[in-house]
């Protein structure tokens, strides 16, 4: 049925917004050089990953971190963050996160048509049937909030998830309460995650939009161990 | 220099005899005045008797990574001071042709700046669909001018652009000043009275305080491809949009219409 066609669509705010802001924003010829560390802004909101996550020793084969010194990439920022890049603002549990576009498959509206995983961790929330693929839907607050701010969630999802942010070519959902708006950043305005961080979906943190900029790639990689 | 847009994503509400009848007064007070077609129907470009489907050089070249500079594009018209900058057909494929690469909703700023010591003013008359060219043009403009046909579905129409204008805001990062000009006014008529009561009723300030009548000779000015002020200064559309200057101007002096901000 077009139902289905429709759900891959973005709200109409956010494509709009991503149009605007892709029209007006100056083209980078030039590739950036890293900020200096030192200037880096000291973070308010942080973000602590749940108990419930996995061990997060993610294994790097050699050959991605060669292909990464043949691009000469001078720093640990993902591909997507090397010049001024866009990112989905987007509240969980109240926290606010960002999804680089790079990472964003699509956004769905929540409905009740979730098909319970019994016996999974409780931040599966279920399954989605997305046009013809069956994506596990992650009750993201419950995976990213530290236990003492989970304790305040209401417990019924269907009260505070409003939509679901499909990643990793929607491999993932991500349920949430609301979506915001598209912002540009520039790669010197995000703490990134400094190489020891337990938190590997954490890519690191803007001060200015008081959010958590999610690694989508580390975050489904999270997510697939998790499941196994 | 001051660069100012015609818009409104309802066709037929006067946009066109908005943009050229303000560019023609500039011009009869000795400002160097271009008017930019950026409507790819082309309705400013065959005002000044250019033939929108078969013309070579127009906005079209401009988005070309190799563009021509301005001037080569630009047009004389028979109004001293007032130059056109001719729209094409070809430029409805612009959007498809360019999708949303960064950076091509300033091609017009750009083009702009580079003659900003040869135009006191330009007048960009907008397509009535959010595209890259209205996108252009309203990144490269300081002023938006709305023409509001005084009519029910027209006005109904209106909280689109303001929206537009609102998202363009966000994205340019500073406000941009507005105005409604309520147009084809026909003061005989219950329902012209009625819409511009409303429209005042609902925007408030954002409205020009006066209006612009209904005036066949409009019409006369279009067929003989001059602004009506050229053709009559002494008819009451022409009047009308010679106090709109007025007002413009005196504004561009001291702002205080409405600016709406980009925020949150």
């Amino acid at each position: 049925m077009a139902e289905n066609s429709t759900k891959t669509l973005l709200d109409e705010g956010i494509a709009l917004s991503m149009f605007l802001d892709t029209l007006l924003r100056e083209p980078q010829p030039e590739p950036r050089e890293a900020p200096p560390a030192a200037q880096a802004p000291v973070l308010e909101v942080v973000p602590t990953v749940t108990p419930a996550a996995p061990p997060v020793e993610v294994a790097h084969p050699a050959a991605e971190v060669e292909v990464a010194a043949e691009a000469s990439v001078d720093n640990d920022r993902p591909a997507w963050a090397q010049e001024t890049f866009q990112a989905l603002l987007f509240k969980a549990g109240g926290l606010r996160l960002a999804v680089p576009l790079a990472e964003l498959h699509g956004i769905v509206e929540w409905h009740d048509d979730i098909t319970p995983m019994p016996g999974h961790a409780d931040f599966y929330l279920g399954l989605l049937q997305h046009q013809d693929k069956t994506v596990p839907v992650i009750d993201t607050a419950r995976f990213v909030l530290p236990a003492d701010r989970l304790a305040k969630l209401a417990p019924d999802v269907a009260e505070r998830i409003t939509r679901i942010v499909l990643i990793d070519e929607a491999r993932w959902g991500l349920a949430c309460d609301e979506v915001e708006r598209v912002v540009n950043l520039e790669p010197d305005q995000v703490r990134w995650r400094s190489a020891q961080t337990s938190r590997r979906w954490l890519a690191g943190t803007v001060v200015e939009h008081m959010c958590a900029l999610l690694d989508g790639a580390a975050f489904a990689q999270l997510l697939a161990r998790g499941r196994d | 220099m001051q660069v100012w847009a015609v818009a409104n994503q309802k066709g037929g509400v006067g946009k066109t005899t908005t943009a050229v009848s303000l560019a023609g007064l500039l011009a009869q007070r000795g400002r160097r005045t271009l008017l930019v077609d950026l409507d790819p129907h082309g309705s400013l470009t065959a005002y000044f008797g250019h033939d929108p489907d078969s013309i070579t050089d127009s906005v079209y070249e401009l988005f070309r990574d190799d563009a021509p500079a301005v001037g080569a594009l630009l047009r004389d018209s028979d109004v001293p001071e007032l130059a056109v900058l001719p729209a094409s057909t070809a430029m409805v494929t612009l959007d498809r042709q360019l999708g949303a690469q960064a950076g091509k909703g300033l091609v017009i700023k750009r083009a702009l700046d580079s003659v900003r010591h040869d135009f006191d003013h330009v007048i960009i008359d907008c397509p009535p669909v959010l595209g890259i060219l209205m996108v252009n043009a309203l990144a490269a403009c300081e002023q938006l001018i709305i023409p509001v046909q005084t009519e029910f579905l027209a006005i109904k129409g209106l909280e689109r652009i303001l929206h537009t204008l609102q998202m363009i805001g966000r994205s340019r990062g500073d406000g941009l000043r507005h105005v409604i000009v309520p147009t084809m006014f026909d003061r005989r008529t219950r329902a012209s009275i009625d819409a511009l009561r409303s429209l005042r009723r609902d925007y408030g300030t954002q409205v020009w305080e006066a209006v612009v009548p209904v005036d066949t000779q409009f019409r006369d000015a279009s067929r003989q491809h001059l602004p009506l002020s050229v053709l009559n200064p002494r008819a009451r559309g022409a009047a009308a949009y010679a106090a709109l200057l007025n007002s413009l101007l005196a504004q561009g002096e001291v702002p205080k219409l409405r600016v709406i901000h980009g925020h949150g």
